[in-house]
């Protein structure tokens, strides 16, 4: 089950990482790096799978933990140099995953209670787990490879096979079966296995709760009469043993999946479509908020205020000394085009919208745009992570990419932007800039 | 002569070789595991400051402790109140109600951030919308009916078994 789950919760960490990692670059790219945007949705998904596969982490992760609790136990703790280090990488792997999908729970509520800055703590710790992961894998190769399938881990009567030392020498077989002394030969060979693999004090607790003794011996199918002696309690036999060992461990996992479709169904329902009638748990909730779409940075943490999108606003187009400047009936003048996008934020909520505003690249032909050229964004707000951006070429050109002026059929609220503000495919929320004040090619 | 000395030997090298191949995977594992986890530790050194670092080992002891003396513990402890006061319970059952326990204690820790969240945290229009408490109170209730429906739908799958093999 350590492997079955283990496999399940390691696929989990590889996605988080990945589709981390491209969140994390498509936000601070390097200078050579472009990104596809041929799939509109494509930060939606992958921010959205994040986040989901960072949920499910919950269930997998404490489904694991608790089949190699035991372990925690062990005696002696320590049996040399290589041990030693052996439990220190996995204490190390195990602290930085619990803090990691805690923190990013947390972060998916906007809630910052951390003594440490976020993202950059998540994404060193994001390494962290993956490089303990691959040092865990390596030095458990051989029981993974092991115990990869069910045909190959249990026999006909349903228990565990425990390693073979002539087909499998590099295991260690400790952590499978551990020394022998107290267990009484004289058990029958199933019984004998599960004592065996129990191991440490809580080892062998768990061996005693799966060991109900109801449950492991068949009962006569009737009751004797009053006054008689009752039969002698049957030995419990290798199949009703192996039937409580299946029905246990069937038990396990069925809770831990479900567990897992739980968290997973009732929270993607705020970037998942047809599972929002079910969301009950998300930070966020689709169609919420003016123009029926949720918001992640309101005009009074951006400090706008009436005057700076009154009728002095004004947004400036620069190429070198080429410079335009349009008023806000100057914009709305201008030819208009429709398109459907998602807003895709980095806290994994997403919503398809209809934005209504002027193609990008039509708006920067006005200062004679190249191919090539990428952009600088410039919010009004006052101070901001996200005040000044870049935008590659591919998103400039892109036909999809507007500079939006209407929303959902309606002006754009001041909370998404008002009076000007950038939607473009394939891009996180956080690079949408709101309040556009300047566009600036800079290559 | 040659014929049989090289019998035994090619016996051995083709037993050996997934074995040579597995030591050859973990060895190249575990240095791309430390390869990483020096990176990590560079990304840290330059992009965190040194006085948060602190904060960072709390949150991982708080964590160990946490699950280690706390979560695991009391599921343990629920394992064993449940399965050995229950001896006269089928096993499944028993199996079934645990796990209805677990997938309530799992929808807790997740909602439990988003309640204590909606207390400190600094919330602004549509941050937040439900009232989670009582959702987690529904998924409880939904979770406990569903539980009761599964060990009902077993015993009675059981008892038709039964008086069909007579």
């Amino acid at each position: 089950m350590a492997v079955v789950l283990g496999r399940l919760l390691g696929s989990a960490f590889l996605i988080c990482f990945f589709t981390g990692l491209y969140s994390h670059f498509i936000q601070d790219p390097e200078p050579w790096m472009a990104f596809p945007t041929f799939i509109p949705n494509l930060y939606a998904i992958t921010q959205g799978v994040h986040i989901a596969a960072g949920i499910a982490c919950f269930p997998l992760i404490l489904g694991k933990l608790y089949t190699i609790y035991p372990r925690l136990f062990v005696y002696p703790p320590i049996t040399g140099f290589v041990n030693l280090l052996e439990r220190a990488s996995i204490a190390l792997f195990v602290a930085a995953s619990l803090v990691e999908i805690t923190i990013g729970m947390i972060n998916t509520a906007d809630w910052y209670p951390f003594p440490f800055p976020f993202r950059q703590t998540h994404f060193a710790l994001s390494f962290v787990i993956i490089g303990s992961l691959a040092i865990h894998i390596g030095v458990k190769l051989p029981i993974i490879t092991r115990y990869w399938t069910k045909k190959h881990s249990y026999d006909a009567d349903g228990v565990l096979i425990p390693p073979d030392d002539d087909e499998e020498p590099g295991i260690d077989r400790d952590s499978v079966v551990p020394e022998h002394g107290e267990v009484p030969a004289t058990l029958p060979a199933p019984v004998r296995a599960a004592a065996e693999a129990a191991r440490g004090l809580t080892g062998r607790i768990l061996a005693w709760i799966d060991a109900t003794p109801n449950s492991l011996v068949a009962k006569p199918r009737e009751l004797p009469a009053v006054g008689m002696t009752p039969p002698p309690t049957p030995a419990p036999d290798a199949p009703v043993i192996a039937r409580a060992a299946r029905t246990s461990r069937r038990g396990f996992l069925v809770t831990i999946f479900a567990s897992l479709a739980g968290v997973v169904a009732f929270w993607s329902g705020q970037s998942f479509k047809p599972l929002a009638p079910l969301n009950l748990i998300a930070p966020r909730a689709q169609g919420d908020g003016p123009n029926d779409l949720p918001i992640n940075r309101t005009s009074e943490m951006a400090k706008i205020t009436a005057d700076m999108v009154g009728e002095n606003y004004r947004l400036v187009i620069k190429r070198g000394d080429q410079v335009a400047t349009f008023t806000y009936a100057q914009l709305l003048a201008m030819p208009q085009q429709i398109v459907q996008l998602p807003i895709a934020c980095v806290n994994g909520w997403s919503q398809t919208a209809t934005w209504k505003g002027i193609q990008l690249n039509t708006l920067m032909d006005e200062v004679g745009r190249k191919p090539g050229e990428a952009i600088m964004l410039t919010s009004l707000e006052v101070r901001g992570n996200y005040r000044v951006t870049t935008m590659g070429p591919e998103f400039v050109e892109n036909d999809l990419s507007l500079v939006a002026l209407h929303l959902n059929g309606k002006v754009l609220d001041i909370e998404h932007g008002y009076p000007a503000r950038m939607i473009a495919p394939a891009r996180p929320g956080v690079l949408q800039t709101k309040w556009l004040s300047t566009l600036e090619v800079t290559t | 002569m040659t014929a049989t000395a090289s019998r035994p030997s090619s016996r051995r090298s083709s037993k050996r070789s997934p074995t040579t191949a597995i030591q050859r995977w973990r060895i190249g594992l575990i240095v791309l595991g430390v390869a990483i986890l020096l990176l990590s530790g560079y990304i840290l050194l330059t992009t965190v400051k040194p006085t948060r670092y602190i904060g960072i080992v709390e949150w991982f002891i708080a964590a160990i402790i946490i699950h280690d003396a706390l979560i695991a513990p009391i599921v343990f402890g629920a394992g064993v109140i449940v399965r050995r006061m229950g001896r006269r319970i089928p096993l499944a059952v028993l199996a079934i109600v645990q796990g209805g326990l677990v997938i309530g204690a799992v929808f807790t820790i997740v909602l439990v951030p988003e309640i204590l969240a909606q207390r400190y945290a600094h919330l602004f229009e549509t941050l937040l919308p439900f009232d989670y408490v009582k959702n987690l109170g529904i998924l409880w209730v939904g979770t406990l009916v569903l539980t009761a429906a599964a060990v009902v739908g077993y015993l009675l799958v059981t008892r038709v078994r039964r008086a069909r093999r007579g």
